[in-house]
């Protein structure tokens, strides 16, 4: 018998640098999807829980049919879409622009990042009643808790993106006879675009939750009142149903931007792999 | 003279301790001249660079261009960079267009200009293909034919072949020997590495902390135009230790030997 040398490789599913297939990656996650599911189908068919802590998967299907076909959801969906797209674009429009003077000129850097990164540890929580008061249960509340809670992380992020890209580039650009503020445009912007809408897609995901938060209290409409409504008449299986929602809504949002950032910024994808 | 440098110098504080990253120089370069800028790490050279292109100014002394003073970058003076600085979201011919539109060139057929020089650093098949496609020795020949695009009075070049492997290196002096040859350049060129520098100079000044001689000046009088050839002949053995001698010592002082 040969003896051997060296520590064997342990197999490319178990290892640190280990690659998987597409598919194994896929049947993998697909299995702890339905194990998780499974328990959950196990544990309301023995009937040790009460409906009210934990419905059955049947009972939340039927609540999310129910919603869907009287449309209540569609309107719930819709209402709460609109909020999130027009408070995520307001902190954007005010977030990117703002973000590409700090990470850039020490002036504003001076006068705006340290103020940010005071605001994002203020609670969000905390300003649902504040914003109450200052705008009422109007649909600018709504507005003002998720821009609370996405503005300050988000301009810290693109910060962080503007940052990232090299001195050398903007050494580059005075040699051609540049402007700062032509620099700033063509190469430092367009250089941080990809980090940008990497930003943007995160923070939209912590948009869902700011949602909620402000459509919790003192909203009369969207998913999240929904779910206080659910909460009100004992509905366990519609506050599940639209939780499932919110988390199916948020991860196809994450894909609409990752497949965005695939389209705009090919020229990231390394060749061959 | 082209360029003309008049007793320029360069103080900075770090940590509150005044540094001279270069004390008073003094030489010119002639027009279409290839003049080398040789020294260890520290030396100098590459601050020397960075106030020639104007993206610092000197702390005294004046650079001279023309005749005229210096006093910030433009597109008079084109530099190549160690790292490429390509731009990754533009292909090799835009990265060459985007250059031609921003130092206002007037070039009325960009596109034509881009790909006959890509065509002449032998990039004719790559120039549609995005920096990350490109391996490193391409990506630099990418950024000369960029310089080159718009036609500056000075090339300064910022060990361009630094961070190249020692065959891919070799190739690109050469290419960079005729296409100096072609384009009648002036250039200024810093590199730590002694054979290059003779190779390609007509120059090579030869930088060093000492005080004594702080500056030597060495003619390399080897016949062009040059081929890799001229590297094994006994007059490119004599120059190339000759500056080796100047830097050595200091070399070994530098890194305790």
């Amino acid at each position: 018998m040969t003896r051997s040398k060296g520590r064997p490789l342990r197999p490319e599913l178990l290892r640190i640098d280990g690659r998987a297939g597409r598919g194994v990656h896929l049947l993998l996650s697909a299995l702890a999807f339905g194990a998780v599911l499974a328990a959950w189908a196990l544990t309301t068919a023995v009937g040790s829980v009460p409906d009210i802590y934990l419905p059955s998967i049947g009972a939340v299907a039927g609540a999310l049919r129910d919603a869907a076909a009287d449309g209540t959801l569609a309107g719930d969906l819709g209402i709460s879409l609109t909020r999130i797209l027009v408070a995520f674009a307001l902190a954007a429009v005010v977030a990117v622009p703002l973000g590409l003077l700090a990470g850039r000129i020490r002036l504003a850097d001076a006068l705006i990042t340290p103020l940010a990164e005071f605001a994002r540890y203020l609670p969000v929580v905390a300003f649902v009643p504040l914003t109450i008061i200052w705008a009422g249960t109007e649909e600018s509340q709504k507005y003002l808790v998720i821009w609370i809670g996405t503005f300050f992380p988000l301009l810290l992020m693109v910060i962080d993106d503007v940052r990232r890209v090299g001195a050398d580039l903007v050494d580059f650009g005075r040699t051609l006879g540049m402007t700062d503020g032509r620099i700033l445009r063509r190469i430092v912007m367009r250089g941080a675009l990809p980090g940008i809408v990497d930003s943007l897609r995160i923070s939209l995901g912590w948009c869902w939750t700011w949602l909620v938060v402000g459509e919790l209290v003192a909203a009369t409409s969207g998913l999240g009142y929904r779910i206080t409504i659910g909460q009100r008449y004992l509905e366990t299986e519609l506050i599940f149903a639209y939780i499932l929602v919110l988390g199916v809504v948020g991860l196809l949002s994450d894909q609409a931007l990752r497949l965005l950032h695939r389209t705009l910024f090919p020229y990231l994808r390394e060749s061959g792999r | 003279m082209k360029l003309e440098l008049d007793r320029v110098t360069k103080r900075y504080t770090h940590r509150k301790r005044d540094v001279t990253a270069l004390r008073e120089t003094t030489f010119g370069v002639a027009e279409n001249e290839f003049v080398s800028l040789v020294g260890i790490s520290g030396c100098g050279k590459s601050t020397l660079l960075s106030l020639v292109a104007g993206l610092h100014r000197p702390s005294g002394g004046t650079i001279l261009l023309d005749g005229s003073e210096v006093r910030g970058p433009g597109a008079d003076r084109g530099v190549v960079f160690q790292t490429y600085t390509l731009l990754p979201w533009l292909t090799a011919r835009q990265n060459i267009e985007f250059a031609l539109k921003e130092t206002r060139s007037g070039e009325s057929r960009p596109a034509e200009r881009a790909r006959d020089l890509l065509h002449e650093v032998g990039l004719g098949d790559f120039t549609d293909a995005y920096p990350h496609q490109l391996s490193g020795g391409m990506r630099q020949r990418v950024a000369i034919a960029r310089v080159l695009a718009y036609r500056p009075e000075v090339l300064l070049m910022d060990e361009p072949f630094g961070a190249l492997d020692a065959l891919t290196r070799t190739l690109m002096q050469e290419l960079l020997m005729k296409v100096w040859e072609e384009h009648k350049l002036t250039v200024l060129f810093v590199t730590h590495d002694i054979n290059e520098a003779v190779f390609l100079s007509d120059r090579a000044i030869v930088m060093s902390r000492n005080e004594d001689r702080f500056l030597t000046d060495v003619r390399i009088d080897l016949p062009r135009p040059r081929t890799t050839d001229v590297l094994q002949t006994p007059r490119f053995r004599e120059l190339s230790a000759e500056l080796l001698g100047l830097v050595r010592d200091e070399a070994r002082a530098a890194s305790h030997f």
